[in-house]
């Protein structure tokens, strides 16, 4: 029986060869997922984005409040194939975290994701937050992070967490 | 964001005992009313994680909700909040409140248009069973569907301020309509 808030698999990223972190066959009997990454890539101004279930059409949806420590800045996206974290991108040396939770990912309706995401560069960075979804009534089964144009820096690492409900 | 304990990551199954879940609430397709009621003192903390919907059906329209503990409907409540539309971000403030509000509508309704969206939050309320301090609340709610300026990203915080005492019930009343029995809130307590 899945416990309330189960760490189910933590990838810590080896060497500096990876661009994509997958975990797949998730069971479902969780209620909602948690995925936290704290991460480096080996380039700068790379993007860091979900995918869920090797889905790369255009089923993601999102609103986007950013702030950059001078101004605040929201946008939208209605047909998306990520839920992407870009703009400046993750830092060579300086760790990036980013939380998702998507709710309900077993159940028969679209998945509602909500998504945070700390970039503090000591004097540049961003703060993000964002409302998503990915429109598919598929159970989630597969959870990719990745990197648009760079790899992970080794010990990177992603956690994948399962939360149950009563 | 939400509260993390210490969390242990590895690839090894085993829960944490910090986290508990206290009770899950579906909606019922006929109330508005969300209650979570006679809950424990005995934890740290409090989170409720939902995804929900409302029942009214028509033209594509969201609605806010509000939160009211152990069923006080004074003006003991205060807010604020920052909210997005992916084109207009606002702020907003409220004192001597009846509830505390979400700052703009996060509940998708019925319409054909919204079909298989839900709303969804977590709400954080912190050292709730306090019998000599204010409770705080911070909660990121939002609703993501899919067209432009539809949708919102909601992050507030709450205050209530009634005399010192234990919250046994959270109250959560949607504006428009019922909660769908698709929508479901769980309360999960954090030990401290």
């Amino acid at each position: 029986m899945a416990a309330t808030y189960e760490p189910i698999a933590t990838s810590t990223v080896s060497g500096t060869t990876t661009t994509t972190v997958s975990f797949t066959g998730i069971d479902s009997v969780y209620t909602d997922l948690k995925v936290i990454v704290v991460a480096t890539s080996i380039n700068s101004s790379s993007t860091l984005v979900l995918r869920l279930n090797n889905d790369t059409t255009t089923n993601y949806s999102y609103i986007r409040l950013r702030g950059n420590g001078t101004a605040a800045s929201t946008t939208i996206a209605t047909a998306a194939s990520s839920i992407p974290f870009d703009t400046t991108g993750t830092s060579t040396t300086i760790p990036s975290l980013y939380i998702f939770d998507i709710f309900n990912y077993a159940g028969s309706t679209f998945k509602p994701i909500l998504a945070t995401g700390s970039e503090d560069r000591n004097g540049s960075g961003n703060i993000w937050n964002y409302a998503a979804s990915w429109r598919s009534t598929t159970a989630v089964n597969r959870v990719d992070i990745a990197l648009s144009s760079a790899n992970f820096t080794d010990g990177s690492m992603v956690t994948l967490y399962g939360i149950k409900a009563a | 964001m939400s509260p993390i304990p210490g969390i242990i990551a590895s690839s090894q199954t085993g829960g944490l005992a910090t986290f508990n879940s206290i009770a899950t609430v579906a909606g019922t397709g006929s109330s508005g009313t969300i209650t979570f009621s006679n809950i424990p003192s005995n934890y740290k903390h409090l989170q409720i994680r939902y995804i929900g919907k409302s029942t009214q059906t028509g033209t594509a329209a969201r609605y806010n909700y509000t939160i009211q503990f152990n069923s006080d409907t004074n003006a003991n409540y205060s807010r604020h909040g920052l909210s997005s539309d992916g084109a207009t971000i606002s702020s907003s403030g409220s004192a001597d409140q009846t509830s505390i509000s979400t700052i703009n509508v996060s509940i998708p309704n019925s319409a054909s248009a919204y079909a298989n969206m839900h709303g969804s939050g977590i709400i954080d309320i912190h050292d709730y069973s306090s019998t000599s301090k204010a409770k705080t609340l911070r909660a990121f709610v939002g609703n993501d569907v899919a067209a432009s300026s539809s949708g919102r990203i909601n992050l507030f915080s709450g205050l209530y301020f009634a005399t010192p005492t234990a919250i046994s019930t959270i109250t959560i009343t949607l504006a428009t309509g019922s909660w769908t029995t698709t929508s479901s809130f769980a309360l999960y307590g954090i030990k401290g």
